[in-house]
């Protein structure tokens, strides 16, 4: 019973919110790809969304996102719809150009009813005003937290150089020059060649103390990071340029991690003097379990294979550091390693 | 509790914007501008200082009485001011406080050269100035958000125009541009994409020093890519395995690192997706970037060439073509060149549709001196603009005989807002040094109709109505706002109002657009 149960929200869940491209010109911007309305306000929502949706999914007014940012900025604000007046709603004001603020009319520059004329809007004017003056009442809302909800987010830059760190068996030790004995308290001396990361306002750096590398703190920032110090926020995109940080440090980073003395991390059931012509197994169960290193799940065999087949093998005969390396990179540039 | 985010999607805003019908969408005016540069101002500047915007007898109720500032003039009265040039068509001409000594502009006893530079380089036919622009908000990051993208928001809520240009020409250079968007500096603040496909958000190229480690394959400067940098010439696939007509060279390693987000489509939502498109995007970009070696091509690229000698204006200022000395030595300005240089190596080298570099002078002073230094940095740092349009101007337009790269460039100088105004009592002048939300913006190059100053302020700085042409074409007269910036300089750049969007509306300022 609790499995079917699960299998029912899971369906739902993928029901929720799903937008698709229009099909030009004209036509539905927002379609729930099949699922059913959930209610006389989903039916509106749908309804109307050919009409408006184009403006209004995204931007600080983006009533027809979803569901309930329909009902929560819109339903039931009674600055645009007032239950049981049809007359008295702006929404309706809005839609039949009498609107006093400084936008009349909805959709801008045209007339409601050439939306209803031409489709996109399933519903006339006199539709919606049947649907206020029937409006259920706002506790009728569900506002607790959608189970279709799913969100999805790039790993901030600070999560990225820590677990990074952490995967491939990394310490400060591998970037910076530990000459001093005081090293950790003074300003980081990042050696050459390793492509150092580090935030200008971590630690030694909000002690007065900077790394004294800037292009470590310049590629913090290039990766996405905050800087608090000066109010900048965390990349909230994974654009081109922290990506090409990524890159770049994706390769440095687990060919530094195969040359440490000692560091299983990313060779596990294999050594860099095991090749694939004795010792094939091996090498895919390496792979194995890099990617659930990586990952956080255990691969499938195909998934294992293409690894192997399309990366590892075109690039031993060069050298099976440069294979691993290109291995562990690959999981590290992986839409699952870089999301949360 | 509301949750816009539940589900939301940008390919609606997208679509509205006629961004995505075609995969790309393309401009369609041959003579616009196919550069954009826009030059920050960080701080928040006071324009009325470099152009001034009202009737000559508003000087005496706006601007203190004529001083000077480690050791440089400052302030003026309304016998100095001068036209930068012949008035063009009904409109005000630039305006300035001619600060220079005619007879010898290098003289700097009881003179400043700045400012010169604009007839020096004779400019004004290239460069009309918006003034009373209402950004919407005194605070920083808000107001920076408003600039660049017309919103004012803590955070972007749309995209900032370099990005909505840039993607706009992407279709056109997608294959010799591998740098559509480019910030060599973010002062208080980046330009971001927001929504739109990746090859429209910004690549950092903070200096030539750091150029090497970000974005070279090659392995005597970067080790890791010791016999990893082997690349082969595929069609250029989207994430949904369509071909995008161009060819992309890749390694084993990013070939097989292509493949993986398009496994991922369809199992959850619209906005999961578009997550892996961008990061699909995004993964394409960096192998172009790669195989292009734009390294060798910046590092190669002369930035700074006709101004390497330096004018003659600038003889007794001692620094590079960038910079500026106050006094003897009372201020060195020597952290301009590097910036303006990159920014010009980008322009020049034909890598990039659109450069965003921010300016190393912060203006937010908050001090009783803030005004002086407004005054004499504000119109140094103008002059340090001319310099810039006088380089774009000097050089041939990659690829577009017959045109300077100032023709090819839309150059819009800007800051997040103004600073509070001086004004008059009955004991002398106050001089009130905090945000103020009333700006100026100055647009030089390909696209601008020239020598006019647009718009005006009141004597305490608030903006006035000026002519606007609305985004459903209607004529109206009211204050102009970030939004029609933005749009206006889309429309100088080619691109109609149908191509583009800003919401709560956006129109085009009258009479800065060349027609």
């Amino acid at each position: 019973m609790r499995a079917r149960a699960l299998v029912t929200l899971l369906l739902l869940a993928g029901c929720e919110a799903k937008i698709v491209m229009p099909p030009p010109p004209g036509g539905e911007v927002l379609a729930d790809g099949g699922c059913p309305p959930e209610g006389k306000n989903d039916e509106l929502r749908q309804a109307l969304s050919g009409a408006c949706a184009s403006c209004h999914s995204t931007g600080n007014k983006p009533y027809f996102a979803s569901l309930d940012a329909f009902e929560n900025g819109l339903v039931y604000d009674e600055r645009w719809v007032k239950r049981g007046d049809p007359e008295g709603s702006g929404l309706v004001k809005l839609l039949e150009g009498t609107n006093p603020g400084s936008y009349p009319q909805m959709p801008p520059g045209e007339l409601f009813s050439a939306s209803v004329a031409d489709g996109r809007s399933k519903v006339s004017i006199d539709d919606v005003k049947a649907w206020i003056r029937d409006l259920p009442e706002r506790s009728a809302v569900n506002e607790g937290p959608s189970p279709g909800a799913f969100t999805v987010r790039r790993l901030r830059a600070d999560e990225m150089v820590q677990s990074l760190m952490a995967q491939l068996g990394l310490t400060l030790e591998d970037f910076v020059s530990t000459s001093n004995p005081d090293w950790r308290n003074r300003a980081y001396v990042p050696a050459g060649g390793r492509f150092f990361i580090w935030p200008g306002d971590w630690s030694p750096g909000i002690s007065g103390e900077y790394v004294s590398d800037s292009r470590s703190t310049e590629r913090y920032e290039t990766l996405g990071g905050a800087v608090v110090l000066q109010g900048r926020k965390h990349d909230a995109s994974l654009g081109p340029a922290a990506t090409q940080t990524l890159v770049q440090v994706s390769q440095a980073w687990c060919r530094r991690a195969i040359d440490k003395a000692g560091n299983t991390t990313v060779l596990r059931y294999v050594t860099a003097a095991d090749t694939s012509a004795t010792k094939s197994v091996e090498i895919r169960k390496n792979i194995a379990q890099l990617s659930l290193r990586m990952l956080g799940e255990p691969p499938t065999e195909a998934e294992i294979s293409e690894l192997y087949q399309d990366v590892y093998l075109p690039l031993e005969a060069q050298s099976t550091k440069v294979a691993w390396t290109a291995v562990c990179a690959a999981l590290v540039r992986h839409p699952k390693w870089l999301s949360y | 509790m509301l949750k816009w985010a539940l589900g939301a999607s940008q390919v609606a805003l997208l679509d509205r914007a006629g961004l995505l019908r075609t995969g790309v969408a393309r401009a369609d005016t041959a003579d616009a501008p196919s550069r954009l540069c826009v030059i920050y101002v960080p701080g928040g500047f006071r324009p009325q200082y470099h152009f001034w915007p009202m009737g000559d007898d508003d000087v005496e109720h706006c601007v203190p009485e004529p001083g000077g500032f480690a050791g440089e003039p400052a302030f003026f009265r309304k016998e100095s001011l001068i036209d930068l040039g012949a008035a063009n068509g009904n409109y005000k001409p630039l305006r300035v406080w001619r600060s220079w000594d005619p007879s010898n502009p290098a003289n700097r006893t009881g003179f400043s050269p700045m400012m010169y530079g604009f007839q020096h380089f004779d400019l004004a036919g290239q460069m009309a100035v918006l003034h009373g622009v209402d950004q919407g908000t005194a605070d920083h990051g808000s107001a920076f958000v408003s600039a660049m993208c017309g919103v004012a928001s803590p955070d972007f809520r749309a995209p900032a125009l370099h990005s909505v240009f840039a993607n706009h020409v992407y279709g056109r250079y997608a294959s010799t541009r591998p740098l559509p968007f480019v910030t060599v500096t973010t002062e208080r603040g980046l330009p971001v994409a927001q929504g739109l496909p990746s090859h429209a958000a910004p690549v950092r190229v903070p200096s030539i020093e750091a150029l090497g480690p970000q974005m070279s394959d090659n392995p005597m400067t970067n080790a890791w890519w010791d016999k990893l940098n082997n690349r082969t010439p595929s069609p250029e696939l989207s994430i949904r395995g369509d071909a995008l007509g161009t060819m992309l060279e890749t390694t084993a390693l990013e070939a097989h690192t292509l493949k993986q987000p398009g496994k991922l489509l369809g199992r959850s939502n619209a906005k999961v997706d578009s997550f892996l498109e961008g990061i699909h995007g995004s993964l394409r970009s960096v192998s172009r970037v790669l195989a292009a070696d734009v390294v060798s091509v910046l590092q190669a690229q002369k930035g700074i060439d006709a101004l390497t000698m330096k004018p003659s204006y600038m003889a007794n200022y001692g620094l590079g073509a960038f910079g500026y000395t106050f006094g003897l030595a009372n201020f060195h300005m020597t952290s301009m060149e590097p910036r303006l240089d990159m920014a010009l190596r980008l322009l020049k080298s034909d890598l990039t549709s659109a450069v965003h570099v921010a300016l190393p002078l912060d203006f937010d002073t908050h001090s009783g001196l803030g005004h002086g230094f407004s005054c004499a940095h504000g119109r140094a740092q103008m002059d340090i603009v001319a310099r810039f349009l006088g380089e774009l101007k000097a050089t041939a337009a990659p690829g577009m005989p017959g045109k300077t790269l100032l023709d090819d460039t839309l150059v819009v100088v800007l800051s997040e807002f103004g600073r509070s105004w001086a004004y008059k009592s009955s004991t002398g002048f106050n001089l009130p040094d905090d945000h103020h939300p009333y700006t100026s913006v100055l647009f030089a190059g390909g696209g601008v109709a020239g020598n006019r100053s647009i718009g005006t302020y009141d004597r305490r700085g608030f903006g006035q109505a000026t002519d606007i042409i609305e985004e459903n074409g209607q004529a109206s007269s009211r204050v102009p706002r970030s939004a029609d910036v933005v749009s206006t300089a889309m429309r100088m750049m080619g691109l109609d109002f149908h191509e583009f969007f800003i919401p709560g509306g956006y129109g085009e300022v009258v009479g800065l657009r060349k027609t």
